[in-house]
């Protein structure tokens, strides 16, 4: 009897989506296509929003793996060693290993008639590096915004991150807030570095900016400069960024380094491991947000396409009790009606995928939404999408059901003779 | 073989009821074609109504094939209906989306015919009533009296025990009226028990017995020899 109500129940309502107004049917996927884009996209963009600072932080600054300073150390000890065991962990695609130290940096000086008054400088960290092979990891080269990249020739230069000059920094001069940056630089001026006693001259190459704030208030100079300014004749790195080959977890490479005894003289994390809990707490709230927003579409769609099917259902109110007339079951007639809400939310989340998953992640991954602190990208995780359709098709079929059973149930002769 | 004891159907509640059958007693015998007439209001369509399940009697018994009816709930009316009765609506009733088989095979589908079972005993459902030249006819693409002769096909395909028919020939013209009757004849002849409720004389002898009601009551209950030739 029960394959007998669904095979009936499938014919009934098959014939009925073919016959209907093919405006009608194609509004309704419309709707339910628009519902469950809704239910992805919003959450999925207010959570890339975040998931897009954190990608652009992996990808310019951490890597996957990021090796760091123990806390209270100048650098990380015995580096060439860790270098070693580093070129033999499996998966590795790539590294890039970075000095750091704290420096003053002074413009304009030469135009500063009054030696009394407040120089044009701001203190920062200065990063001594290889550019090709810190290009080859980070690809910061596409984050020039005037002048050239370094180059391991480029003795004598130096890049700069644009937050520390005043046309780039969001602040602005920013002497009000007490974080000054430098003005008037571009490629091709000069600026005086200081570390500690040590004071150089360099010319501006190349001027960074990047949506990563460590990357943007940090100049940059070649390691020879680097050493040749700081005095580190000791080889010990205080950073290094580590790229995972494509597919590979680098939770294995993280573990394999700390297996290796690196942790006893660095500090080794996974790029997400790194962020700040505020930024995590935030991937959460987006994403509870986007849902309750999507959540308000799911009622009002819902509520479409129970009207739809009321409606139709309360117009074939007459059908209805011919049918339990004839002796098809209650059963097989909601199923009907069940069968074409299936079919709405079935076509409407078709489509919906293929622009998800075909079009609007693809786009957004090459061409990322410019928010002011991040490039916003559309996170849509399968397993997340999966859950939502379910809930969608539920909502759906429950708002087929409920007015299919409220008519279905009426008295037979009633509905038959219309009354 | 239907038996009907002491039928009350009232409508409405209170100080406005209206007493529609006011405790009918019949008995009709498996094989006869009966025909119920009466005045407009007398309660022949309320009487076929609670005979064939479709409503709830206020009072009384019906007992179909020996089967007390009165305690059914809605799926158990459903069922009985679905296996034991057959139904003819004086506007054929036919589901506008389906063809003229697809009609005939519904209630075939239900009673677990597999699909080529079921085509196959509509098709020949509706040879029988001359329709096998229009299996894939929509009703819309149909004349009145074709989707009349849908309906009898549909109603009797799963050989019903008892055939009810509403007005039959009330929405169609004399020819078309006579090609259904005829075929009602021929079910007859082969033994079908028929209820046909009717307003019309000329088609009411064409049953071998005529009940009258007025006011909700039996008033005459007559054995005739019914007319043959149409």
């Amino acid at each position: 009897m029960f394959k007998d109500t669904l095979r009936v129940g499938f014919m009934l309502g098959w014939k009925q989506i073919r016959h209907a107004s093919k405006w009608t049917t194609g509004l309704i996927i419309f709707i339910m296509m628009l519902t469950f884009l809704n239910l992805v996209a919003v959450s999925g963009i207010l959570v890339g929003l975040i998931e897009g600072s954190v990608k652009t932080y992996e990808d310019q600054f951490t890597g996957n793996v990021f090796i760091s300073t123990l806390t209270g150390e100048k650098s990380i000890e015995q580096s060439p060693s860790l270098i070693s065991t580093l070129e033999t962990i499996p998966g590795v695609a790539s590294y890039t290993a970075r000095y750091t130290g704290g420096v003053t940096v002074e413009a304009n000086y030469r135009e500063r008639r009054d030696p009394k008054a407040l120089r044009d400088s701001v203190g920062t960290t200065i990063v001594g590096l290889d550019p090709t092979i810190e290009d080859d990891v980070t690809g910061l080269s596409k984050n020039i915004v005037e002048g050239e990249f370094l180059t391991n020739q480029d003795g004598g230069y130096v890049m700069l991150g644009a937050n520390l000059l005043e046309q780039y920094s969001p602040l602005g001069s920013g002497d009000d807030v007490g974080y000054p940056t430098l003005s008037n630089i571009k490629p091709g001026s000069r600026v005086r570095i200081t570390v500690g006693d040590a004071t150089k001259e360099y010319i501006v190459k190349g001027i960074l900016k990047t949506k990563v704030d460590e990357i943007s208030r940090r100049v940059f100079v070649t390691k020879g400069e680097f050493v040749r300014i700081a005095g580190r004749t000791d080889l010990n790195l205080n950073e290094i960024a580590i790229r995972a080959e494509e597919g590979y977890d680098p939770a294995l490479i993280k573990r394999d380094l700390v297996e290796s005894g690196a942790k006893d003289i660095a500090v080794v994390r996974l790029s997400r491991e790194g962020l700040p809990q505020f930024l995590l707490d935030m991937i959460d709230t987006f994403a509870m947000l986007g849902n309750g927003i999507s959540s308000v579409g799911l009622i009002v769609s819902s509520i479409t396409i129970f009207i739809v099917i009321f409606v139709n259902a309360i117009t074939r109110r007459k059908y209805i009790g011919i049918l339990k007339g004839i002796g098809v079951s209650a059963s097989a007639i909601e199923l009907s009606y069940v069968i074409q809400s299936l079919l709405y939310v079935a076509v409407g989340s078709a489509i919906a995928l293929f622009l998800i998953y075909g079009v609007m992640v693809p786009f957004f991954n090459a061409h990322p939404i410019n928010f002011p602190f991040s490039d916003g990208i559309l996170v849509a995780p399968l397993s997340g999408t999966i859950k939502k359709l379910v809930i969608l098709v539920i909502a759906t079929l429950l708002a087929g059901y409920i007015p299919a059973r409220m008519i279905v149930k009426r008295n037979t002769l009633d509905a038959i003779l219309g009354r | 073989m239907i038996e009907v004891k002491n039928l009350i159907k009232n409508y409405g509640e209170g100080e406005v009821v209206t007493r529609v059958l006011r405790g009918i007693d019949l008995t009709i015998p498996a094989g006869q074609f009966v025909a119920i007439m009466g005045k407009s209001g007398a309660g022949k369509s309320t009487l076929m109504y609670q005979m064939s399940l479709l409503d709830q009697p206020t009072g009384g018994s019906v007992i179909l094939d020996g089967v007390v009816t009165d305690e059914f709930d809605e799926k158990e009316r459903t069922t009985f209906r679905l296996k034991k009765l057959g139904y003819i609506f004086q506007d054929y009733a036919l589901l506008p989306e389906l063809n003229a088989v697809e009609n005939v095979e519904v209630p075939l589908l239900m009673l677990g015919l597999t699909n080529a079972e079921a085509r196959e005993k509509a098709s020949k459902g509706l040879e029988a009533v001359g329709l096998g030249h229009r299996l894939n006819n929509r009703p819309s693409q149909l004349s009145g009296g074709e989707q009349q002769r849908v309906s009898i096909a549909r109603a009797i395909a799963q050989k019903p025990d008892i055939l009810f028919a509403d007005e039959p020939t009330a929405s169609l013209d004399s020819v078309s009226s006579e090609d259904v009757i005829k075929v009602m004849r021929d079910l007859h002849a082969k033994g079908q028990t028929i209820v046909m409720v009717t307003h019309e004389p000329e088609y009411a002898a064409f049953a071998e017995r005529v009940i009258t009601l007025e006011d909700g009551q039996v008033v005459s209950d007559k054995m005739q020899i019914a007319r043959t030739v149409v």
